[in-house]
């Protein structure tokens, strides 16, 4: 307490200092929070990874997984049942692969599940088969989860899933339950098929209960290979999952040790490491810049298509997906049984955990798979980053109380007076601006009834939301024009920037804790421009400053940063025109995206766009086009 | 010299009612008051999360409402009987007796008037008899001594740790058995204790005090909720008149709503997701019980500068004509 003030109740000393220097202060620490990100990926500032869990013991046993006649049998039957019932379509033979698994010893089952979706007109029908392995010798308290999503080019994985099914019931180690799922409609199956588990029903998901259980899931590996020819070169490791959750580090690692065992090389967002001695060079520190980008901007905007694995987090369930993919050079190594070995080891890995994953890191980014930044290296970038936000509003703040108490005492009261009643005044603006952020999150869920046989294509439903989302910041508009502009005063819009700065920082601060990568990229790009959104007098201020607002509005946002990777990433310079439809496109397709993640996964993208950062963003709109004559 | 010490006297005195407006409550304060409380309170975050979460806060809150406005209106035996009620359900708001003894004794607020032991006697009889007699009542409606067990023994050794907004659960889940009765007795005492010396320092503010000690019940209760927090939040409006010397009410506020977003994150962190743990949720109610120790230090700070001031005017000169400063010692 004493060093907040001193004891005569005045300000400490630094306070002032710091409100002289405010300015300079925040270009600062915006600047050093770049540098701190930039120079947290450099092998130096970060550790090699390392296993905190003894109980895992990886890659300790010998592996004994050599079916390799098995499992071309499975894959090959498969493919011929598929091509004989199905033809092109693909669709998934349910009673054969439950004539399968009953034929290798386990528990199989079927659970029917029917998905209603905005954008896509009438059901997704779909059936999970799953399979359970009783643990011999032990009680059926826990189990690990195998899952395989059934897809055209996902045949061979089936296959090999079936092949380990039947090695595994052959074996007499196992405490805990093995549980293979093979799912229908990929990740909407297994939504459905982990809603039903764990008894947690989900609105626009009808699952079916399930046949049977198999106790706490400990951990869960999905396999994803594409029908490539084997063999396969790399695996890659995909871990994000939907809200930014990730899975123990511990199970990564145990991924990789057990990928390098078999002689394949590991690899995250499909970038490989940096060789040993090019580690600490310029062109090594860009191979990790370049994983750790993608690693935050995965996180970010975690959706639920990189891997069964995703939808597992909102369960308690570390899970993680497995995607063997390239060109191996000999014949010997990179096999489906090499794979099925991988596997094997990890689930015996797991076989050992005396208590659920809970020792090392669940917050982290990873350049190389070898190389971990923990939540303690990467939380000081949002400081610094916010840090400027925070100085800002304490300094506006400050100077509201200045001016009421500087002015001489008569005028003491009056000022006293407009300082509350302009703090009240902008309470109305508040309560709009968030309003607004609410009709814009509720509007899908009001134009699409999922009782009701009405279902909007995804280009109404886009237009519905975009006509809102741009027509809503006339509202601030419209509300000073009416009123006199004695309510609105300046102070009343510096009041609303210290609101809006403030509400900015704690849900900046509050999303970096819960998915790091959408807290740095909107703190990046959010925070130098709110701290310059000031009332300005000059017609060149208030035109620069609506441009950049503009700039940030969420859908804008959403469809400049889409077409900048489009441009980054075509092979060929695109036209302008061209660019510009398939920016919108990307944009439709991510918002829709969104609203369909938000109703069957759970995630809450949609909700931080909307509810979040729209209503902020609406405050600084206000702000920024106040009227004062 | 003695007629340069009464002139800078005489100019004192008629300084003091020209620049001191902003230390006298105002009537049109007290008017708008009622409704900003009524605002204050029927829109607070806190107060609307436990009336959907239906529980039976708001009975203690509209009983130590009713209290209170007993208490205001100069009934101090109606204020008495229900304050009786309210530390039957819970206990702890028995410290708030002590205010309204406090005011019945002292009956004005004029440092001048005796100290009314009879009066301040006759008040905390009532209490206890009213007390008394609800136990009896359950007692004889229940047949037996055994909800003692349930309530009061339940509050006092704290035997279920659940985590909640206070500070009991984190450290009692760490000390040793054998320590346990000795930091129960410690942590129980922290209520009790500071009401002795608030009691003597703002034995002629009552409703500061009252206030206070509301504050003082939300933080250091064994099984604190939000709902606990409603009242002195919703009673801040009425010392208008000492807005001008409460420091820290940015940091407080801003630690509050901080606190109202991360709680339930780190909540949902540690127990549905698994990824967080208690140390993430303990933390954060950490800085929720600060914010309201903030927000009492301030009100006693403020109150006791602005009697001060009542005193020596607005601004404190000393016999050279310079600013004094005033430092709290």
């Amino acid at each position: 307490m004493r060093s907040l003030t001193r004891s005569d109740g005045r300000p400490p000393k630094w306070l002032n200092g710091l409100r002289r220097k405010a300015n300079a202060l925040c270009a600062l620490l915006y600047v050093a929070g770049l540098i701190y990100l930039a120079c947290i990926v450099w092998p130096s500032f970060n550790d090699r990874t390392y296993f905190s869990e003894n109980a895992l013991l990886p890659g300790l046993v010998d592996d004994e997984f050599v079916h390799r006649e098995r499992t071309n049998t499975f894959a090959k039957q498969l493919r011929e049942v598929v091509q004989t019932r199905y033809g092109k379509e693909y669709g998934m033979p349910h009673d054969w692969l439950l004539e399968q698994l009953e034929s290798i010893g386990l528990e199989a089952y079927a659970q029917n599940f029917t998905a209603f979706l905005p954008g896509i007109s009438g059901a997704v029908e779909g059936t999970n088969i799953f399979a359970v392995m009783r643990a011999a010798r032990a009680p059926s308290v826990e189990s690990i989860v195998v899952a395989v999503p059934f897809r055209s080019n996902t045949l061979g994985s089936i296959g090999l899933a079936l092949s380990l099914a039947s090695f595994c019931r052959e074996q007499i180690y196992w405490s805990k339950d093995l549980i293979f799922v093979f799912t229908e409609h990929e990740t909407i199956g297994m939504q459905a098929w982990l809603s039903a588990y764990h008894r947690l029903p989900i609105s626009s998901l009808k699952a079916d209960p399930l046949a049977a259980h198999g106790g706490a899931i400990q951990a869960a590996l999905a396999l994803e290979a594409t029908d490539g020819s084997t063999p396969f070169s790399n695996v890659d490791i995909r871990y994000n999952m939907i809200n930014g959750q990730l899975p123990n580090l511990d199970l990564v690692n145990l991924l990789v040790k057990m990928t390098e065992k078999e002689a394949l090389v590991p690899t995250l967002y499909m970038q490989e490491d940096p060789h040993g001695q090019d580690l600490y060079t310029e062109k090594g520190y860009w191979k990790l810049a370049k994983t750790s980008f993608k690693g935050i901007v995965a996180q970010a905007f975690s959706r639920a298509d990189s891997g069964l694995h995703s939808v597992f987090g909102a369960y308690g369930v570390q899970a993680v997906t497995i995607s063997p993919y390239g060109k191996g050079r000999t014949k010997s190594q990179g096999g489906w049984v090499d794979i099925g070995r991988l596997l094997e080891g990890g689930l015996r890995s797991v076989n050992n955990l005396l208590e659920k994953f809970h020792q090392s890191f669940f917050f982290y980014f990873l350049p190389s798979t070898h190389r971990y930044v923990s939540i303690g290296v990467f939380m000081p970038a949002i400081g610094l980053l916010m840090g400027p936000v925070l100085i800002k509003a304490l300094c506006v703040w400050l100077d509201l109380n200045d001016e009421g108490e500087s002015s001489a005492d008569g005028d003491a009261k009056a000022k006293k007076e407009t300082k509350s009643e302009s703090a009240l005044a902008v309470l109305p603006l508040i309560v709009i601006a968030h309003s607004c952020g609410a009709l814009l999150y509720f509007l899908p869920y009001l134009l699409f009834n999922a009782q009701a046989s009405i279902s909007t294509n995804d280009q109404q439903l886009f237009q519905a939301i975009a006509t809102i989302a741009i027509t809503l910041p006339i509202c601030p508009w419209i509300i000073q024009r009416n009123l006199a502009d004695k309510d609105f005063g300046v102070p009343s819009m510096v009041v609303l920037r210290v609101v809006a700065l403030l509400e900015l920082a704690l849900i900046v601060g509050v999303t970096a804790v819960l998915n790091f990568g959408i807290a740095v990229l909107v703190a990046i790009f959010v925070a130098p421009i709110s701290t310059i959104t000031i009332p300005f007098r000059s017609k060149i201020g208030w035109a620069l400053n609506s441009m950049a607002l503009v700039l940030l509005h969420p859908l804008v946002a959403c469809c400049v940063a889409l077409g900048v990777y489009t441009a980054l990433t075509v092979p060929v310079p695109p036209t302008p025109s061209w660019l510009a439809q398939r920016a919108f496109e990307q944009t439709v397709d991510v918002t829709v995206g969104f609203i369909r993640d938000s109703l069957v996964y759970q995630s809450h993208l949609y909700a931080f766009f909307t509810l979040a950062l729209f209503p902020i963003w609406m405050m600084f709109w206000t702000i920024v086009h106040h009227r004062s004559e | 010299m003695k007629r340069q010490r009464s002139e800078v006297k005489r100019i004192e005195k008629t300084e003091k009612t020209d620049g001191n407006e902003p230390l006298f409550v105002r009537s049109m304060d007290v008017a708008s008051a009622a409704v900003v409380v009524q605002v204050c309170y029927l829109f607070n975050p806190f107060g609307i999360a436990s009336c959907i979460a239906m529980t039976t806060s708001v009975f203690h809150n509209f009983l130590i409402a009713a209290a209170l406005v007993a208490f205001q209106s100069g009934r101090p035996y109606v204020s008495a009987s229900v304050l009786a009620l309210v530390s039957m359900l819970g206990l702890y708001p028995a410290v708030l007796m002590v205010p309204i003894a406090l005011h019945y004794a002292t009956a004005g607020g004029n440092s001048k008037t005796p100290f009314d032991w009879t009066a301040f006697c006759s008040s905390i009889a009532v209490f206890c008899s009213v007390w008394a007699g609800a136990l009896y009542m359950i007692v004889t409606l229940s047949g037996s001594w055994q909800f003692l067990q349930s309530t009061y023994l339940f509050f006092v050794l704290v035997p279920d740790l659940t985590p909640t907004v206070g500070v009991f659960w984190y450290f009692f889940t760490e000390v040793f058995d054998h320590f346990r009765l000795f930091f129960l007795w410690v942590f129980q005492l922290n209520i009790f204790i500071f009401v002795i010396p608030l009691a003597l320092t703002l034995r002629r503010s009552p409703m500061m005090l009252f206030h206070i000690l509301l504050i003082l019940i939300a933080v250091f209760k064994p099984y604190p909720s939000v709902g606990d927090a409603v009242v002195y939040m919703a009673l801040l409006p009425i010392w208008r008149h000492l807005y001008l010397y409460i420091r820290h009410s940015f940091l407080a506020a801003c630690t509050m709503a901080v606190f109202a977003v991360l709680a339930p994150v780190m909540w949902k962190l540690w127990i549905q997701d698994g990824s967080a743990n208690a140390n993430f949720y303990f933390a954060i109610t950490l800085a929720y019980c600060t914010a309201q120790i903030f927000l009492l230090t301030d009100l006693l700070y403020a109150e006791l500068r602005h009697r001060i001031h009542m005193t020596h005017g607005i601004r404190v000169v000393d016999e050279s004509g310079t600013e004094a400063k005033i430092a709290l010692s």
